[in-house]
């Protein structure tokens, strides 16, 4: 058993608490409205929290959507903030209330600060691991976005450093916080609502370049690297800076795969090139790859960036059924059940609303609170449930959960173990598709030393 | 005469040939081959051999084309030779130095590398944490911290590379060099003992400290001011020792001869990180090796080895090797 998943079950009791403290109960078409802020936390309230002083590196896009959440969680405080890019410098600058001093070019500037206890590393793909591992160095506990690090190597540095260094270390997989995905790894694995899991397919399907149009503003830093404003600002379509589709997309999806099938990749093939885009990416426009696990399932995984059909999803196909995954509008997770026909009837799917899908099928929607409802005997309503008016999704769960961790010692949901598992599979699959081969994964690449 | 060069890894890949049937060609395909080398090795091109290997190589063993396997077999033995002095491992301890870019001779703003981070790069690299498979071509990191890094033996192996095509496809008399460090003279022009080459100054362009003349052999040229940076204070040149992970101190430069591009490029290296004294046992115990190391401090130049060397007026020519380890 995954000792990961221990932890997941104690966040699972305490949701099950929290549902039942809550007398409002309903059936939404969003999962995950029963997330509670203060008891994320761990029980604290706002007044009460202990402040904790943050910095921000590499505050781009996703940067500042991260930020935007940490600082929503009570008490986080982000005091200073670096990045070689005067706009984005600036946007942090604003979203946190920054002083000009404390706005910096130079990360190892802000890692001088003493009176900042935790980073969030959001910068390009290659530079995770020296700035994470610097960081812990000088005693910060850390967040780093996904993917968790360029090379295997790096993120067996990165792990080993937490361990040394006794720092917390997140990577930003936020799906394995989500109250959703938390449930529907619950039914999939407790309750087997899909019988025994064979197959899973799963995808992100775009129609758009990916590309980015280059910003006006200053770059102050770092161009030696970096070489230009272009290979700056789409860093991930040159291989040299990005694992591509794989890395940026897929690991979202494998991070779940893993995780629910309790296992890990052993093999991968796949295909993928610049079919489309031919504007001087190297990175490919399509990848197509199919991982055998360690207990016989296989997986379908594919990434297009030409056609959008059925958006981003995770499909767990079992004997019994088929459980979709998915995060749906307001970044609130969405699942639905499509039992096999020869499958017995659920004691709880009266509870649930039921979809009918384009296709005719008619899929169950999975909402947190149906099964418990059951297990405390008490009785549907039809009240849309809503704690605060306040809906978490695993982002904000993602930053509440890092608080807490550095607070009370609390295990954050992705570690480096969880995180490396998934790094390891994708850089592998990208492996695959490059020597075109099948490439077997060492099961000593997922254990950290 | 026929001339013909390419722009490869980051310098003029030239090839210069006398006259012959169908030779346009055949230099034309002889480039070709080159460049092949540069895709299969070049740590910016990110489909190469090195690269896919870097990437992909810690705990699992990566197959590699059976020519790049030949020589890393080579270059661990060329290692081992050398006592580690040259090190082609050593990638991520060049990267901490910033050592990295292409094209760079002199960078100012040096952020001086964190020296006990570097000798950890140096204690955890080094061929004993490579697997070499010989049965299926493959290779293994077994350190966190290997990263292959060819350097100036790239050059070498794409010299290699051009200088075999043209010698099977015939052609009686070529000199191929790489960016001026790395070259390989067969043959020799009409009415002539072979190639007459001129040493440059390792600091001053265009004034030549000697020459030399080469037939059916390669020279490599090494100074440790050929890339440089400051951090304010000090300058600091690119060869690193692969030992301890500082730079360089000496300002020596070293002209080394061989029979293979390649090997001279690693003993050019080597030469310069286990110093003169060390140097001069080899050559001594390597009579088909041959140097000129040159002291630009002192204006002063040393040779063992060497035949049909000239030294230039302004240059003082020792009579003995030089013994002390500088």
């Amino acid at each position: 058993m995954n000792s990961f998943r221990v932890n997941v079950m104690s966040r699972r009791e305490f949701l099950q608490e929290s549902a039942m403290s809550a007398a409002a109960l309903g059936l939404t078409s969003a999962w995950g409205t029963a997330a509670l802020a203060e008891d994320s936390a761990g029980g604290k309230t706002d007044s009460k929290a202990e402040p904790l002083k943050i910095g921000i590196i590499g505050p781009g896009s996703q940067g500042q959507f991260d930020l935007r959440k940490a600082i929503r969680v009570p008490g986080v405080d982000c005091i200073a903030a670096c990045d070689i890019f005067e706009p984005n410098l600036n946007s942090a600058k604003k979203i946190a209330h920054i002083h000009d001093d404390s706005a910096y070019d130079d990360y190892r500037r802000l890692l001088d600060r003493k009176d900042i206890q935790a980073v969030m590393v959001t910068v390009p793909l290659p530079l995770h691991a020296k700035i994470a591992i610097d960081a812990m160095n000088a005693g910060k506990h850390v967040f780093c976005e996904k993917l968790m690090a360029y090379t295997i190597a790096d993120c067996h540095k990165m792990a080993q450093t937490a361990k040394r260094t006794g720092k917390v270390l997140q990577i930003g997989h936020q799906r394995s916080s989500s109250i959703g995905y938390n449930h529907a790894y619950e039914l999939l694995n407790q309750k087997q609502v899909c019988g025994r899991v064979t197959h899973v397919r799963a995808q992100w399907n775009r129609n758009g370049a990916w590309r980015r149009s280059i910003p006006a503003g200053k770059v102050t830093a770092g161009l030696d690297y970096w070489g230009d404003q272009e290979h700056l600002t789409n860093w991930r379509l040159y291989k040299r800076t990005s694992h591509g589709l794989m890395a940026e997309l897929g690991s979202h999806q494998v991070q779940v795969v893993n995780w629910f099938l309790n296992a890990v990749p052993t093999s991968v093939v796949g295909v993928g090139d610049i079919q489309y885009w031919k504007d001087g990416r190297d990175v490919w426009d399509n990848v197509q790859v199919i991982y055998e696990y360690s207990n016989g399932v296989k997986m379908t995984y594919q990434s297009l960036t030409t056609n959008q059909f059925d958006g981003f999803q995770e499909q767990f196909m079992g004997d019994k059924g088929t459980l979709v995954t998915t995060i749906g509008g307001d970044n609130l997770d969405k699942g639905l059940l499509y039992r096999e026909p020869k499958a017995e009837t659920l004691d709880w799917e009266k509870y649930t609303e039921k979809e009918k899908g384009a296709d005719g099928k008619t899929g169950i929607i999975l909402n947190a609170s149906a099964t418990k409802k059951l297990n405390t005997g008490a009785k549907i309503g039809q009240e849309t449930l809503s704690t605060s008016g306040d809906n978490k999704d695993g982002y904000d769960l993602e930053f509440y959960n890092w608080a807490a961790s550095i607070r009370e010692g609390k295990k954050v949901f992705c570690g480096p173990e969880e995180a490396l598992k998934t790094a390891v599979a994708i850089i592998k699959a990208n492996e695959a598709i490059q020597r075109q081969t099948r490439v077997v994964i060492p099961e000593e690449l997922y254990k950290l030393s | 005469m026929i001339k013909m060069s390419r722009e490869l890894m980051g310098s003029s890949f030239e090839i210069i040939t006398t006259e012959a049937e169908n030779i346009e060609q055949i230099v034309a395909q002889a480039l070709d081959s080159a460049e092949r080398v540069e895709q299969q090795i070049s740590h910016f091109e990110m489909d190469s051999d090195i690269s896919i290997i870097n990437r992909y190589a810690f705990e699992s063993a990566v197959p590699v084309s059976p020519h790049i396997f030949n020589y890393l077999l080579k270059m661990r033995s060329w290692s081992a030779l050398t006592e580690n002095g040259f090190d082609p491992t050593v990638g991520k301890l060049i990267k901490e130095w910033g050592f990295f870019q292409r094209g760079i001779q002199h960078a100012e703003g040096l952020h001086k590398p964190d020296l006990s981070r570097a000798r950890q790069i140096a204690e955890q690299t080094g061929w004993k944490n490579v697997d070499l498979n010989e049965e299926n071509s493959s290779i293994r990191f077994k350190s966190l911290e290997v990263e292959l890094h060819l350097g100036a033996v790239g050059k070498g192996i794409a010299v290699e590379a051009a200088g075999e095509f043209l010698h099977f496809n015939g052609a009686a008399s070529f000199l191929i060099s790489s960016g001026g460090s790395s070259c390989y003279a067969f043959g020799s022009p009409a009415e002539m003992e072979g190639w007459k080459i001129g040493l440059e100054h390792p600091l001053t362009p265009g004034r030549c400290i000697g020459s030399v003349v080469m037939h059916d052999c390669a020279l490599s040229v090494s100074s440790s001011r050929g890339q440089t940076q400051s951090d304010g204070n000090k300058v600091y040149g690119h060869i690193l020792d692969p030992r301890t992970g500082k730079s360089l101190e000496s300002t020596d430069s070293v002209y080394v001869f061989s029979d293979n591009a390649a090997y001279s490029e690693a003993l050019s290296t080597a030469f310069l990180v286990n110093g003169a004294s060390w140097t001069g046992a080899y050559l001594r115990k390597h009579p088909e090796v041959g140097c000129v190391l040159y002291q630009a401090e002192l204006n002063r130049l040393f040779t063992l080895n060497i035949l049909r060397f000239e030294a230039a007026e302004d240059v003082s020519q020792m009579a003995i090797w030089p013994e002390e380890q500088r």
